[in-house]
């Protein structure tokens, strides 16, 4: 099947985002949000934000503890910002949106990737200051989870600010240059045994792949330029849309170790 | 380059956050916190803003301030009025919290969510009528709230039964102020200062 990763991946946002906000039916087996959560009784945590409370209070619970080291280590295997491409609900918020915009020509300013490694270190600085999570009072991700779970707010100015900014500022703008939960995950996935791969030799660059990238150049680019044999870990969302769109099959997922001795396949034209 | 970038955001950062804190100094101190939370600056610290006590909470007292901006935004927090904590044995708001926000609680006198104050201008029961449902509906009755008998001087022939809260044993539950049938309370519970 031809966007058989798209299916599963679209399956599992809906299942994702479903599963939490289950809760509002009555049904209390998975409660919390994505910062933390109880998921058929076992405690779940966004390893940020405890690395957050960490540097805001100089101590946490075990409970937090253990329940951001499932999580990071499940992202670690998983090729870290797997979760911005399949978990995000802002991601699943945001990919419509990106459809409105092939229609009309907004503008799309580049505001740096390595911006929302500064923003990481800033959020941990103020955290370290102010002794709060400084990400999680402005995190879409949470904002957006809590007003759907727990009711809506004025907070939800944050998502319609979001929303303006991705259609009419920058295209993906925040999950590019600005999210450091993505950065966060980022520098995972550049350590995770989960790659995807760019055979150089077959690939006839045709561009259809950095077309269809939802993150722009930036992933495929190193690769693209024969600098790499992976795509960028710290900015594929692993979204396989390029797996699915590369006519000559040259963009493949890898798993370092086991299938990185692929022999090499060359496509015959004619 | 990047350094100029660097301060910006960090500009931007600091700036925002302390127009936020200005904003909410107000309503971050007339939060009125579940039991067991750790004194408010520690608790908006520590609170990783899930939820899951709202959820475990079984009579739906506890809600979650999507309404605030700042430090305070996300968290847990009780309208006394509406629908106040009623100091359930096993506390499941405590037991769910992950992070420690809520701390164990071994007996009642552990909690200070706050402290019930009484209006003596409004309440019934100090203008000389009968009422005393804050005394009855108080769970720590004759001990937060207790009873003061006089004569009353007004009719010369009746008694008073001025109820005082003792704000030593007073934990802030406030199911004194929901239980007030003055259209505004009479006796409403002050969240603790810190």
């Amino acid at each position: 099947m031809k966007r058989m990763w798209s299916l599963i991946r679209h399956l599992v946002q809906i299942a994702v985002l479903s599963l939490f906000l289950s809760s509002l039916t009555g049904w209390h087996g998975v409660i919390g949000t994505l910062s933390a959560s109880r998921v058929f009784g076992i405690s779940l945590a966004d390893p940020f934000a405890v690395l957050q409370i960490v540097f805001a209070q100089h101590r946490v619970t075990s409970t937090l503890g253990f329940a951001a080291l499932w999580i990071l280590l499940a992202y670690w295997i998983l090729g870290g910002r797997t979760f911005c491409g399949w978990i995000c609900p802002v991601n699943t918020l945001l990919e419509p949106i990106d459809y409105l915009r092939e229609r009309f020509n907004l503008p799309d300013v580049n505001l740096g990737v390595r911006t929302k490694y500064w923003v990481l270190v800033i959020v941990l600085i103020l955290s370290l200051i102010l002794e709060i999570p400084a990400f999680e009072v402005i995190s879409p991700i949470g904002i957006l989870l809590r007003n759907l779970l727990y009711g809506f707010g004025l907070s939800i100015i944050f998502i319609v600010i979001l929303i303006g900014f991705e259609s009419t500022v920058s295209r993906r703008g925040f999950c590019r240059y600005l999210c450091p939960l993505g950065a966060f995950y980022g520098l995972i996935g550049r350590i995770s045994p989960l790659q995807v791969r760019l055979q150089a030799k077959s690939c006839i660059h045709c561009g259809q792949c950095t077309a269809v990238c939802p993150m722009g150049e930036a992933p495929l680019q190193k690769a693209l330029e024969e600098k790499s044999p992976r795509l960028d870990a710290s900015e594929c969302i692993k979204c396989a849309k390029c797996i699915e769109i590369c006519p000559v099959k040259a963009i493949q997922p890898e798993i370092i170790g086991i299938q990185s001795q692929k022999p090499e396949q060359t496509i015959d034209l004619k | 380059m990047v350094w100029l970038r660097a301060a910006w955001a960090l500009l931007g950062g600091t700036s925002a956050y302390a127009l936020m804190e200005n904003e909410q100094k107000v309503v971050q101190k007339e939060l009125l916190r579940p039991p067991g939370a750790l004194e408010e600056e520690q608790f908006v610290g520590t609170c990783i803003r899930c939820g899951r006590c709202e959820r475990d909470c079984p009579h739906q007292s506890i809600k979650m301030a999507t309404d605030v901006v700042g430090r305070a935004a996300g968290t847990p927090y009780i309208v006394a009025r509406e629908n106040p904590c009623q100091l359930c044995g096993d506390f499941p708001c405590v037991a769910t919290c992950p992070s420690g926000a809520l701390q164990p609680i071994r007996k009642n006198q552990d909690i200070h969510m706050g402290t019930a104050v009484i209006n003596e201008q409004t309440c019934l029961s100090w203008k000389g009528m009968r009422c005393e449902i804050c005394y009855r509906k108080c769970p720590l009755i004759d001990k937060a709230i207790f009873l003061e008998i006089l004569h009353n001087e007004k009719t010369d022939y009746h008694a008073e039964f001025r109820p005082h809260v003792n704000p030593e044993e007073c934990v802030g539950c406030g199911i004194c102020e929901k239980a007030c049938p003055v259209q505004n309370a009479a006796i409403k519970v002050q969240p603790r200062k810190e």
